[in-house]
């Protein structure tokens, strides 16, 4: 037997879930080893190439609120920043970038080698080392042994993967890269409850098969929103994207070929996302449409391929690019990697805590697509999360460290994943947010970075520039708070308001759309010693202000139930009064409080009742 | 920051005294703004005026007052208690002074109890022992509440759910998906909505149907002076309440008094003559006479004499000719136009009774099949809380604000019902309990 290496913190998996975790628990302060079949495909944006959205975009501010990495690199890679909804209120503007794929590989590449605490191993690993339900590290295919105090298994579709072009079937995780049947297997004689789903990606075109005259542009924002409070610059030239539409001729084609799809054929019935369907979904789905459009995204600088965002396929390759040349401009398209679709399993996230560690072995955790979720964005926020706990284990006074939904994006998502569940790949959305007024993309450091500071997570620097922005917004709020102004003198700030002779503060006129900022900074000359940002922020509090304010009598209520704790070993069966449907429910999520039991789907007020009922008696015994 | 809840601790049946349980932080400030003097002395009864504020010490109420700060109280925090007088009138004044304050509202179903057992004042299963007695005790009422429960209000209130998710789940694509190109460019919800707060305008006018149920038909005596209203009264009700004396304006207030008839309960009130005068006395008790004829579900309009009869008969308000024992011939005359009775020999009266129980029948048969009826002051303050998000979405021009009155709609509608919600889990929990306990 090989020498046993010891280290606090294993990472399976360099994807962006693994990354953002290796990355965490460095910065904590422990040890740390990423694994990785690939070194060369750390960092890799396996599908397309873009960083942020709507809801996605919230996601990697929190990342950067907490000193992350997606953040910095997605702006150091970027060839295009758009906000979307931007004509839309600021809760609901999703900051996004084109990202040059190597560029960003590298950025990641550059982050995690220069970092003195993570060291890279290029290895398969076989099995997980468990004893008496406690994870003690990882043994890989050649023999060697590494021993950790916790480990991360961040290794996304590679569990059993499945690639689909038409008829033709790979085991593979990406293709061209090998999955890890071993581990998979592995994982299978845990008995930990898995599900299998399914994902798709599009054919990459080569550049210069592409038409572009005549095809219309997109551009990104003339003023760049960035993802890292860190960025002062735009680092690369600026790029477009081009949109193409499918049409009646496109449509037929595919049509006439469904027989050849796996998705319809029976070959593929794991459950894909309904909200990004197949080229094949949206022409059966949606027949009625005459076209539906393409956005043509540069997948880099140099790279002379292009990503048609809004065709994911499993088509054979032949067809593909027989309906791709129907498209005007792409009349003598090359296909330079086909499309396909892909199946893989996962684990159920039910069985998750929300630290991320899995419920019956302690110190191993589960991030990204693996817990059922897709895009970066997505898997990066786990891989946080997962990433601080498994290096706080190493502290024998270890407290979990969690983010609930009444603060982030990243809460809400694994507040949802660890009580419902992943029936479909699970992608973030605004909508999923209840305080969405409050869970801002503007605010994300103003929520987090509280926490980052006590976890000490954040460079000096970073820290001190987030604590006097922070008192700088204090500061200003207070000043404008104390300024109050009649409906007259508002008119002169191109204000009307009803003349009910009513004054109102500077704040709260602040919040009001039409109000004309030039003058109200001449007339309020104090406010030139505060920065634009702070200005903006307090103008944004100021528009949601009644909204935030009942927001927070409901956070309140809900904090009182997460206080409520429900035994780890609690006896739902043992329980009276608890119907069948509830109970297996609880059963299965076996969630740590009566908050993230309410949100479980079929557990009724009636159960609930009779959950914290038993709790309160089974406490007060032990009392 | 949690709000202050107040309710009636006491049921809502006349009484001399009701007690109001006020809880949470603004006690304290509340008990100052509204008496206008320093707080009582801990744990210890003290008289006070209760004033409407900024009223320029117009007074609501004289009474008792016990405040108890945190943690020594029922729920743990800082509470109040005020005797105030007994009856709707007082209760109503309180609630509407109290629930303009703000973060001070209506407590929930159980809401005192859920704190009690949050701040480890009591425990679940000392709660669940009062739940039973208080479940025993009105196993009635629960009945009726249960049985609109499962076909009542609840069907409405899914569907207007359904309507707002819909509205919503528009929006919702409208914000998250704008980028993809399949959603529509603009968002029209405005029809929509404008319908669903007709229909919820519509529902809150059958608030009345509670009252008729749970409190009792109203009905008024109106007469000219002396036509035997009183003597009436007081033959139906079984007492001599009201004064009876020759003197035409004897009764110059207005008299209460209940009683139960094959099972309804049926309130009388005996009230002054309406005549011209020019006594200070008898002009208020006219007054007083007028807005309770505009309150009142069935009006006698009682007369002695066939001359005085008016013509004026229509379904709430009903033509009684009294006296009818004088005159033999006139009752053969009036047949069939007049309701005649004899308050000396108590003929007729029985059947003043069974009319107004068969209009009782009526009236409620007419909501039977309705479905959205509402059957207390919470639901129609829910209901109209939903009224007012949809109406402030129907204003709002940023689409995330839109959502979030919509989300407050369906708030307001599921605390109706009673379906979870993340924000109300502990409440829903304690749903059986009555509020103020």
């Amino acid at each position: 037997m090989k020498k046993v290496k010891f280290t606090d913190v294993i990472i399976i998996g360099g994807g962006h879930a693994g990354v953002e975790a290796a990355n965490a628990a460095a910065r904590i302060g422990a040890q740390v080893i990423l694994i990785t079949i690939d070194k060369g495909k750390i960092g890799e944006m396996s599908c397309n190439p873009a960083i942020g959205g709507i809801g996605k975009g919230h996601i990697v501010k929190e990342i950067d609120a907490m000193g992350g990495l997606m953040s910095k690199c997605a702006d150091q890679a970027s060839i295009q920043f758009k906000v979307l909804n931007a004509s839309k209120g600021p809760a609901v503007r999703g900051p996004r970038c084109q990202a040059d794929r190597s560029l960003y590989k590298k950025a990641i590449n550059k982050e995690i080698v220069k970092h003195k605490n993570i060291k890279i191993v290029n290895g398969i690993v076989e099995s997980i080392k468990i004893d008496k339900g406690v994870c003690e590290g990882v043994v890989l295919n050649s023999g060697e042994q590494i021993a950790s105090k916790s480990v991360v298994l961040t290794t996304g579709t590679f569990l059993n993967g499945i690639i689909h072009i038409g008829n033709k079937k790979i085991s593979a995780g990406r293709i061209n890269e090998k999955s890890s049947v071993g581990l998979g297997v592995f994982l299978k004689s845990l008995s930990l409850p898995m599900a299998r789903l399914k994902t798709g990606t599009p054919p990459r075109l080569e550049k210069n098969t592409i038409n572009f005259n005549f095809l219309e542009r997109d551009y990104g924002d003339v003023v760049p929103e960035f993802f890292s409070t860190d960025t002062k610059r735009v680092y690369n030239k600026q790029l477009p994207c081009h949109v193409v539409w499918t049409n009646r001729q496109t449509h037929q084609i595919i049509n006439n070929s469904l027989d050849k799809s796996p998705l319809y054929n029976g070959a593929i019935s794991s459950a894909g996302p309904r909200y990004c369907p197949s080229i094949e979904d949206k022409i059966k789905r949606f027949y009625d449409r005459d076209r539906h459009r393409i956005m043509l995204e540069p997948e880099g600088l140099k790279s002379e391929t292009i990503y048609p965002n809004g065709i994911s396929t499993s088509l054979p390759v032949d067809v593909q690019e027989q309906f791709l040349r129907s498209i005007k401009g792409l009349e003598n398209v090359k296909i330079a990697q086909a499309g396909y679709a892909i199946e893989y399993d996962h684990i159920d996230p039910r069985a998750l805590k929300k630290t991320l560690e899995i419920k019956n072995i302690r110190n191993l955790f589960f991030a990204g697509q693996i817990n059922g979720t897709t895009g970066y964005e997505e898997a990066a926020g786990q891989g946080l999360v997962a990433g601080i706990n498994a290096a706080l284990k190493v502290d024998s006074n270890y407290k979990e460290w969690v983010l609930d939904r009444t603060e982030s994006y990243i809460g809400v998502m694994i507040d949802d994943l660890v009580a419902r569940g992943a029936s479909e790949p699970y992608r973030m959305f605004t909508s999923r947010a209840e305080y969405r007024l409050h869970l801002r993309a503007d605010n994300a450091d103003l929520r987090l970075s509280d926490k980052a500071c006590k976890l000490n997570v954040l460079t000096t620097r970073r820290r001190e520039e987030f604590l006097s922005y922070k008192r700088e917004i204090g500061n200003l709020k207070n000043r404008c708070q104390k300024v109050y102004i009649s409906p007259n003198e508002a008119k002169k700030l191109n204000l009307n308001l009803s003349a009910d002779g009513k004054k109102r503060s500077l704040y709260e006129l602040l919040g009001f759309e039409d109000i004309d900022k030039s003058k109200v900074v001449k007339k309020y000359v104090f406010l030139n010693k505060f920065s634009d940002r702070a200005l903006k922020q307090i103008k944004i509090q100021s528009k949601y202000e009644t909204h935030l304010i009942k927001q927070k009598a409901s956070i309140y209520s809900y904090k009182q139930d997460l206080r409520v704790k429900i035994p780890k070993d609690i006896n739902y069966s043992e329980i009276g009064g608890l119907s069948s449907e509830s109970c297996q429910a609880l059963e299965f999520a076996r969630p740590s409080d009566l908050a993230t039991a309410s949100r479980i789907p079929g557990v009724t007020a009636a159960a609930l009742s009779s959950v914290l009922l038993y709790t309160k008696k089974k406490v007060k015994k032990v009392v | 920051m949690q709000k202050t809840i107040f309710a009636l601790a006491t049921g809502n049946e006349l009484s001399a005294l009701s007690v109001i349980r006020v809880s949470g932080k603004e006690s304290e400030k509340l008990l100052k703004k509204l008496t206008l003097k320093n707080t009582p002395k801990e744990r210890l009864l003290t008289l006070r005026n209760f004033y409407f504020p900024k009223s320029n010490k117009k007074i609501i109420d004289k009474c008792l007052v016990v405040w108890m700060p945190a943690p020594r109280s029922y729920t743990g925090e800082d509470c109040i208690e005020i005797y105030t007088h007994g009856g709707d009138a007082v209760f109503q004044s309180f609630f509407s002074v109290l629930s303009s304050f703000p973060n001070v509202c209506y407590a929930e179903q159980g809401e005192f109890s859920k704190r009690a057992i949050i701040n480890g004042k009591t425990d679940l299963v000392k709660a669940e022992a009062v739940n039973d007695l208080i479940n025993s005790l009105t196993e009635k009422q629960r009945e009726l509440a249960i049985s609109q429960f499962n076909g009542g209000l609840s069907i409405p209130i899914k569907k207007w759910r359904k309507e707002i998710i819909k509205c919503m789940t528009l929006i919702e694509a409208y914000i998250d998906f704008s980028d993809e190109n399949d959603t529509p460019k603009n968002l029209n919800i405005k029809a929509e909505l404008f319908a669903l707060r007709e229909e919820f305008k519509e529902a809150l006018k059958n608030k009345h149907y509670y009252q008729l149920i749970n409190k009792g038909i109203r009905v008024v005596l109106k007469g000219k002076p002396n036509a035997g209203k009183s003597s009436i009264f007081n033959r139906i009700i079984r007492e001599q309440k009201a004064i009876v004396s020759k003197t035409p304006g004897t009764t110059r207030d207005v008299i209460e008094g209940q009683i139960n008839y094959k099972g309804n309960a049926i309130i009388f009130y005996d009230t002054a003559g309406i005549t011209l005068t020019d006594n200070n006395i008898e002009k208020e008790g006219i007054r007083r006479t007028k807005k309770l004829l505009k309150e009142a579900d069935i009006i006698l309009n009682i007369s002695e004499d066939e001359k005085f009869l008016s013509i004026n008969d229509n379904t709430k308000e009903w033509l009684v000719l009294n006296k009818i024992d004088k005159s033999g011939n006139l009752k053969k005359k009036l047949k069939g136009k007049a309701i005649l009775v004899s308050a000396k020999t108590g003929e007729g009266l029985e059947a003043i009774l069974e009319k107004i129980y068969l209009a009782i029948s009526k009236k409620t048969k007419r909501f039977d099949g309705k479905k959205s009826i509402i059957m207390n002051l919470r639901q129609a303050n829910e209901l109209k809380e939903a009224e007012f998000n949809i109406t402030q979405a129907l204003e709002e021009k940023s689409e995330e604000i839109i959502s979030e009155y919509l989300r407050q709609a369906i708030n307001a509608l599921e605390r109706i019902i009673g379906s979870i919600d993340v924000e109300e889990v502990l409440g829903n929990i304690f749903s059986n309990f009555c509020i103020g306990k």
